[in-house]
């Protein structure tokens, strides 16, 4: 291809190859950085592969420019790097604002359309607000480079070799397989006992909230939230009617409908990286000790191929005593 | 300072090979301050003290400044290899017997 | 390429009007805080934001001092100190040694400004060539300080353990939020200042930095410095405020048979601007046997009316009744500077009836 022809072809109006590739990466980077969908119904480790992918691809077509030393480029690329380092600079400020936005506008459209959320334990970040800031603080350079050259740097000729980083999206796939399958379970608790943000007349009450989290959450979590009450005759909980109520107490005590008070349902978040099932159980002995029991089934990969079963259990007497918790 | 002996080299403060000059000769010449060539080439006077100590390669373009400035070529500013002292550019020492 | 000028674009507020704005702004200031009518911590804090807006107007030099790398690197420790120091405080932690720091920080970031001629935030038309060089390879340096700092930090949260992982969620709720922000905003300055090499000197020894603008911008700098203390000082100086007034309550007679009954209200304002209010307010009955309280002169009516940058501590709170039937209130009350927790001052406000409706001291 002679000169002409390819300063003609740099000045087309179709857009290149490396634009296409930016653009379906902020797409990607949207869909992890947004709240919405509320959940990626198990899906989430797909949007990191092609997150991944994408990197890569950028990466080859920039020559990696920005992660390379100065004493291996020349004066324009040494000043285009830095350069694109700065424009990345506000670019990660931006982000941060837009990720902060995101998870505003998100939450007040989630207790609309979902309702209020239970009070949950404080479990640390979103795996999906992970991806999305480590995403961002990895890519931000090598996507400015990538917009400012006009048209693709590397020529469609060069070394097939270069493509040899695109191993990391089975790596990375392997290595999420491995973690959901052998990663230890991780659980976080939060009790307040008595609960001052509500009371029952004749009864004393306490919130137990607990999540379980498989692979630091990137397989997924199960989680409880329970409202327990004892009156010293009985330990019951209150919120949720597919669990038992105790006897010793009219019907009218339990008319005031508290949604998210107890709750044995994963948030829509927890199903980002895998699908989650769980079902809970109740019973109140005859010496007025309530127990209940969560069954809980984490599959990451379609057809239950790596599926953890995780369970939990709650033991209150009638005088409050907690017998267990785990 | 009119040449850099080989010994005094350094790289530039971003790893570059420094280029040798003679602008502070040239300066004191014209009695030209810091500031003053710094107005005339439209840079900070800080870049100027950077490039006479070879901290800092001035770009093409502000080399072209300077020589409109000192009404010079360009390599008679700039070099990349040690300059000799002007005297010397002028009035060779004849050759020793 | 054409020669780019060094001198900075006209900002639309210029100085001459931001002092003239000042100067008003000044004199309201002081008389409504007299008056209590507007909030002094927001005067204040809108003439910081004035200072900083004048400050960042003004093109100064680093001067000998701030010239100097081994200064700035000293500079740039510190600040990095503080910041780390920030990212343990949670929300529910702050306290009046982490606000002092927080305003240290600050001033080290002005300082840092001027050290680093606020390259690091500049355009390309405020900028040379080297300058504009040394600023984008300032950015590279700093993203990768950002970007291992930040994805460590994750990183660690996601596979530590619970209790870490809520440290760290607390931790980004209060003083963290803090070290990022000085991360995300400061950290290419700090690279400039800790790279930079020594100021050359000028040999016209031209004083750039004594130009009419730095000078208003260095004053204004100390006027915020110096004014939370003198405000709190005046707390210990300037004489209390008092303004009390008594009506008669028909109502409480009526319903106390035989007894009359009066309104008491009364303020006592210590300090200037800084400084808090104490306030009585209360509905007392006499009969010719005894005086007695109708309402307002109970331990939880001890509280303060209005306080800013002061701690309040109710020292007495007491009701009691004579021999002779009058009735005695005494509100005693620590009103302590935020700021310099030495300077205090107590308040006392006192309420003597006697059993025939004669005030005998009020306040």
């Amino acid at each position: 291809m002679s000169a002409p022809q390819r300063v003609a072809n740099a000045t087309t109006t179709k857009p290149s190859t490396i634009r296409v590739c930016v653009f379906l990466l902020a797409l990607c980077w949207l869909v992890a950085a947004a709240q919405l969908p509320y959940s990626l119904q198990g899906t989430g480790i797909l949007i990191v592969l092609a997150l991944v992918a994408l990197d890569v691809v950028l990466g080859v077509m920039t020559g990696w420019l920005a992660f390379q030393p100065t004493s291996q480029l020349d004066e324009r690329q040494a000043a285009l790097r830095d350069r694109a380092y700065r424009i990345g600079f506000r670019l990660v400020g931006a982000g941060v604002l837009l990720l902060f936005a995101l998870y505003v506008i998100g939450s007040i459209l989630s207790a609309i359309v979902l309702g209020p959320q239970s009070q949950s334990p404080s479990d640390g970040f979103n795996p999906r607000t992970v991806v999305a800031i480590l995403e961002l603080l990895a890519i931000a350079p090598t996507v400015v480079i990538a917009w400012l050259l006009r048209s693709d740097s590397e020529p469609a000729n060069g070394p097939a070799t270069r493509w040899i980083p695109l191993m990391a999206v089975p790596i990375v796939a392997l290595a999420w397989i491995v973690a959901v399958l052998v990663a230890p379970v991780e659980t976080t608790v939060l009790t307040t006992v008595p609960d001052n943000s509500f009371t029952m007349s004749a009864a004393k009450c306490g919130h137990f909230g607990v999540v379980k989290r498989v692979a630091s959450g990137f397989g997924g979590a199960i989680r409880l939230e329970a409202e327990v009450c004892w009156n010293g005759q009985q330990a019951f909980t209150y919120g949720d009617p597919s669990l038992p109520r105790p006897s010793s107490l009219p019907a009218e005590e339990f008319a005031m409908a508290f949604p998210g008070l107890t709750s044995c349902a994963p948030l829509p978040t927890d199903s980002d990286f895998g699908n989650v099932v769980e079902h809970c159980t109740g019973q109140i002995d005859a010496d007025g000790t309530l127990h209940v029991g969560l069954r809980g089934r984490v599959s990451p990969l379609p057809g239950d191929f790596g599926a953890r079963d995780v369970q939990l259990r709650l033991i209150v007497t009638r005088d409050g005593k907690v017998v267990a918790f785990d | 300072m009119l040449v850099r002996r080989k010994e005094d080299q350094k790289s530039t403060s971003d790893g570059q090979r420094p280029l040798f000059n003679r602008i502070a000769v040239l300066r004191t010449e014209r009695q030209l301050s810091r500031q003053q060539l710094a107005e005339a080439v439209g840079v900070n006077y800080q870049t100027i003290g950077y490039i006479e100590r070879g901290e800092y390669n001035p770009s093409l373009e502000l080399a072209f400044r300077f020589a409109e400035v000192f009404a010079l070529p360009i390599e008679a500013i700039f070099s990349r290899q040690p300059l000799r002292p002007l005297s010397e550019e002028l009035y060779p020492r004849p050759p020793k017997e | 390429m054409t020669t780019r000028s060094l001198r900075p674009s006209r900002p639309l507020i210029t100085i001459e009007r931001v002092v003239a704005a000042l100067i008003v702004l000044l004199i309201g200031f002081g008389l409504l805080a007299w008056f209590e009518i507007f909030d002094a911590g927001l005067i204040y804090v809108l003439f910081v934001l004035v200072t900083a807006f004048v400050v960042r107007s003004v093109e100064v030099e680093p001067g000998a001092w701030l010239g100097l790398r081994a200064v700035r690197r000293g500079l740039v420790l510190v600040i990095a100190l503080i910041t780390l120091d920030f990212l343990t405080i949670r929300a529910m932690d702050f306290n009046q040694v982490d606000i002092a720091l927080l305003f240290l920080l600050i001033l080290a970031d002005v300082a840092l400004g001027r050290a680093t001629r606020r390259i690091a935030s500049a355009d390309e038309d405020r900028i040379d060539e080297r300058q504009e060089a040394l600023r984008n390879r300032a950015h590279r340096i700093a993203y990768a300080i950002l970007a291992i700092s930040v994805g460590l930090v994750l990183l660690i949260a996601e596979v530590a353990t619970p209790g870490l992982r809520r440290w760290l969620a607390e931790s980004l709720g209060g003083g963290g939020v803090v070290s990022f922000i000085q991360l995300l905003f400061f950290s290419p300055a700090m690279v400039i200042a800790w790279l930079e090499p020594d100021r050359i000197a000028d040999e016209d020894g031209s004083r750039m930095h004594r130009n009419f603008r730095a000078r208003i911008a260095y004053g204004m700098v100390t006027f915020a410095v110096v004014l939370p203390v003198l405000m709190s000082l005046l707390l210990a100086v300037a004489p209390s405020r008092v303004s009390a007034f008594t009506r008669p309550e028909p109502d409480f007679a009526t319903s106390n048979g035989t007894a009359h009954c009066s309104y008491f209200d009364a303020r006592t304002q210590a300090g200037i601007g800084f400084g808090a209010t104490t306030r009585i307010a209360a509905v007392a009955c006499w009969d010719g046997r005894s005086a007695f309280e109708e309402w307002g002169l109970n331990s939880s009516d001890c509280y303060p009316y209005r306080s800013e940058f002061v701690s309040t501590t109710t020292i007495e709170c007491r009701r009691t009744m004579g021999s002779d039937g009058s009735l005695h209130f005494t509100y005693r009350t620590d009103v302590r500077s935020a700021i310099l927790p030495f300077v205090s001052r107590e308040v006392v406000m006192t309420l003597n009836l006697t059993k025939d409706g004669k005030v005998v001291q009020f306040p």
